[in-house]
């Protein structure tokens, strides 16, 4: 008769562990025997975490779940396999009875049914159920930012801060640890065990678990029913004991099981100086998911913590929220730089001397400041990162700068800055940025696309191909390196080979906007507009905010001379999109086609006020001026332009245009040679310069269109 | 008309596409494992070899009318010798039975690509559903031929488009802020 308690244990060990297959071997040897929910929703976790995400959905969509982490579990595979509607059955609909039966895991219940509405069009209640999550646990970050890529109103100061109305967060946390203290009775309870992390690995452990015992289990009963009533009603099921287990294991992510011995106040010292010493490997201690972060009072009471219904802790994965208050574990371990995380321990630990020698302090005080801290950061990246999401870049630029200068040269903030010059069309400064990031960070790919872009923009044929050969190399099976590999071929203009790769990216990865819109962008160039239209739709449908499908859109009808259609759709991109030199641009140029003249002059002129670095703005006034019938003024900017740029073809071959309308035919003339003399292939060049020479009604006529 | 160019320097210069994929390829005749795969698969080393009567047809229909710029052949008389062809004629229309010859040409002895270029009696790219490609003799009298590979080009964006929008422009300066990508 097999035991169940010992053993999920076990199998939690083995997770802790990483070894799944090992894990979903015990899993499956205890469910057999057992067949209860419980044992059911350990093997679904050992299914996921290996990946298995068919076998996990097979075995708990036919159990009728009553587990709250059952049940998430459940509609978090159903996502994955893309049958929303077990998901959403499996989550509820109304969504204050999902927070209330969800209790702690209900900020990422929110997540997911906003992932499911914003899916299923319906993105009213997808942005309720994101700011709800939000309201609840101000580190869902996700949340923040899926609200801002929807163009939803949000505001950072109001979402990052501390309020009494967390459920999963500090006041628990402090509630828990305030039993605890009540419980431990020998102990000079050290609040802020959290930063008792790193233990050279063999001293402390093997002891504490003895002490823990004997110090705890008459209240061992008590604790569990404490934790019961803190944390949620649920019947009590074994989780993830990454407290219990800690002091058995040796990696530098140890923790202390907050010592709670009087014997071992002498340690104390010890472990914080050991743990100054071991600031590096706290570093990997950090990111380390089985982080034992939690040290909520005498830890082990391992038995009774075992045992409790802490669902916050079972799962590793996901975030510890209530223990990493303590401990400011990093949400999102690569935005987060490793250093401030020390830096925070650093000051814990300082924070911990003192509290220390008080021997009977809160938890308050540092717990709330990193929390505190931790915040602040996120609110001025909430900032930063909203400015981005509403296109205001020359503000979003600023903000991330302002950030603090550790987290401003990490890799994410570096890829958003880039991501803010891209957008303004300014290649150059995201070229630099996005070769820093290569050099420095080889393997990540995030952000990569745009960069593949900008040399695209910029016409760097090697420094692509060179990115694209690294990318595919380091990952096949990622959409963005087949981006690039796409961005490369079509620079060299061999669109077959480009159409392949953009499609495998699509085929990847069918979510992402960016891919369609650039398949769509292929498309268009090959001509193939049904193709290049049904992407740009599927591209917009994803995200409606994706202006570079909107606009890929307005391109395809300019080219069937659909002017109308064009222009409803460039004003369509430039709404998300206000500050844009290119499309202003472009609507200039359609408004002219369409006859407005004095419109796309205004367009134009608001376009060269706005983007002054770019001087095509300047050139379509002035060929919009030519044709409208002004030919000295587009003069003046054209002369501009001639010192700006004096290698531009196109700028001379307007030039002698305008000249032959002033009737300087030598004039004309010569501006026609140069131009032909700079740029004899192309066919704007040859085509242009045959008609320049023939000063017929041919040339006229066609500038009357 | 005979000299020697590689397609793919002109399909990389973005003036012209090939549209050989947007066509549907037939032939006279063919000996099993030597037909349009092996004469549209980028390969040189496969081939198409007929086997049957001269003329020797390759037809290559379009489902809407595509303008054709230059019709490139592959062949090579040091390897094939009498498969070689040595007159090749160009028809187009719409269908079978509506095609008219457009070109003539006269092949002494390969050796690579062949550029055959099409023009109207404007000189300018012509428009058709169907084109097909005619093997009237081949060197040394042989009766069946060989052909490595051949490829269809039809230029790219016509040129009234870019007077009024300018798209292309010959300097980086300019030609970054021409689309939004």
């Amino acid at each position: 008769m097999i035991v169940q308690e010992p053993l999920q244990v076990i199998v939690w060990d083995c997770l802790n562990n990483y070894e799944y297959e090992n894990a979903v071997f015990l899993a499956e040897r205890l469910h057999a025997e057992i067949a209860s929910e419980e044992t059911a929703f350990l093997l679904g976790t050992c299914y996921y975490r290996a990946g298995r995400v068919n076998e996990t959905h097979h075995l708990l969509q036919n159990l009728s779940l009553t587990l709250p982490q059952a049940r998430f579990l459940l509609a978090k595979c159903s996502i994955d396999l893309k049958s929303y509607k077990d998901a959403e059955i499996a989550l509820g609909t109304n969504l204050d009875i999902v927070i209330s039966e969800f209790g702690e895991q209900a900020p990422y219940a929110l997540q997911l049914l906003a992932k499911i509405y914003s899916i299923t069009e319906r993105k009213s209640k997808a942005a309720e159920a994101h700011r709800k999550a939000l309201s609840l646990n101000p580190f869902m970050w996700k949340s923040f930012t899926q609200l801002c890529n929807m163009g939803e109103k949000i505001e950072p100061s109001q979402v990052f801060h501390v309020s009494p109305e967390f459920s999963f967060g500090v006041s628990t946390l402090v509630n828990l640890v305030n039993n605890s203290e009540n419980i431990s009775v020998t102990t000079p309870f050290i609040p802020n065990n959290s930063i008792n992390n790193t233990v050279t690995p063999n001293n402390v452990p093997t002891r504490t678990p003895m002490n823990m015992s004997t110090s705890i289990t008459p209240d061992s009963q008590m604790t569990v029913k404490r934790m019961h009533s803190v944390f949620s009603g649920v019947a009590p099921i074994p989780f993830s004991p990454s407290f219990g287990m800690l002091p058995m294991e040796e990696s530098p992510v140890m923790y202390t099981p907050t010592l709670t011995d009087s014997n071992e106040q002498k340690a104390i010292p010890k472990i914080v100086n050991s743990l100054r010493a071991h600031v590096g490997q706290l570093k990997d201690a950090v990111f380390s998911p089985s982080a034992p972060r939690c040290t909520l009072g005498p830890a082990p009471r391992r038995s009774s913590r075992l045992f409790s219904t802490n669902n916050s802790s079972y799962s590793v994965k996901e975030n510890n929220k209530s223990p990493s208050r303590k401990f400011v574990a990093p949400k999102s371990p690569s935005r987060k730089n490793k250093q401030r995380t020390a830096k925070n321990v650093k000051s814990n630990t300082e924070t911990n001397e003192r509290t220390k020698s008080s021997e009977a302090s809160t938890p308050m005080t540092p717990k709330n400041s990193n929390v505190v801290t931790m915040l602040m950061l996120l609110k001025e990246l909430g900032e930063a990162y909203k400015s981005l999401a509403f296109l205001d870049c020359k503000n979003a630029i600023k903000q991330f700068q302002d950030v603090s200068q550790k987290q401003a040269s990490s890799p994410w903030v570096l890829t958003m800055i880039a991501r803010a010059h891209y957008e303004l069309a300014q290649y150059e400064p995201a070229v630099k940025i996005f070769d820093d990031i290569r050099k420095h960070y080889r393997c990540r790919t995030e952000g990569m696309d745009i960069f593949s872009t900008c040399l695209w923009h910029l016409q760097k044929e090697s420094q692509l191909s060179a990115l694209a050969q690294e990318l595919v190399e380091l990952d096949r099976n990622n959409a963005i390196s087949w981006l690039v590999a796409g961005n490369c071929f079509s620079l060299h203009k061999e669109r077959e080979t480009a159409l392949k790769f953009f499609k495998r990216a699509v085929q990847i990865n069918p979510d992402a906007a960016y891919a369609h819109a650039l398949l769509g962008l292929e498309y268009s160039v090959a001509e193939e507009t049904d193709k290049a239209l049904s992407s740009f739709r599927t591209a917009v449908s994803i995200d409606p905010r994706n202006y570079v499908a909107w606009f890929g859109i307005a391109t395809v009808y300019a080219r069937q001379e659909r002017w109308k259609a064009s222009e409803v759709h460039i004003r369509r991109a430039l709404a998300i999109h206000p500050y844009s030199g290119v499309l202003r641009c472009q609507l200039g140029i359609a408004q002219a086609s369409l006859g407005k003249m004095d419109r796309a002059l205004a367009t134009l002129e608001r376009a060269v006020a706005l983007d002054t670095d770019n001087p095509l703005c300047r050139f379509h006034r002035a060929s919009v001026l030519l044709r409208a019938g002004r030919p000295q003024d587009a003069l003046i900017d054209l002369q501009h332009l001639k010192d700006i740029a004096p290698r531009e073809s196109s700028v001379y071959y307007l030039l002698g245009k305008v000249h032959d309308k002033l009737g300087n035919s030598h004039l004309s003339l010569m501006h026609f040679c140069w131009a032909s003399n700079l740029d004899p292939k192309s066919i704007s060049g040859s085509g242009h310069i045959k008609e320049g020479f023939d000063p017929s009604k041919q040339e006229d006529s066609s500038e009357r269109t | 008309m005979t000299s020697e160019k590689d397609p793919l320097v002109s399909e990389r210069s973005g003036t012209v596409r090939e549209v050989g994929n947007h066509a549907i390829w037939s032939l006279s005749s063919c000996k099993p494992g030597f037909g349009i795969d092996q004469l549209r698969d980028d390969c040189m080393d496969t081939y198409w070899q007929s086997d049957g009567q001269l003329p020797h047809l390759v037809n290559i229909q379009f489902q809407r009318k595509t303008m054709v710029s230059h019709i490139y052949i592959y062949t090579d008389y040091k390897l094939d010798e009498s498969y070689t062809p040595s007159r090749i004629s160009i028809r187009a229309g719409t269908h079978f039975n509506d095609l008219q010859e457009i070109e003539v040409i006269e092949l002494i002895e390969p050796s690579g690509w062949e550029m055959i270029p099409i023009k109207d009696m404007h000189d300018r790219p012509i428009r058709t559903y169907m084109i097909q490609i005619a093997v009237l003799s081949n060197h040394q009298n042989g009766r069946d031929t060989h052909m490595r590979q051949i490829k269809i080009h039809s230029p790219c964006e016509p040129t009234s488009f870019d007077i009024n929008k300018f798209t292309n422009f010959s300097t980086v300066q300019f030609q970054q802020f021409a689309t939004i990508r």
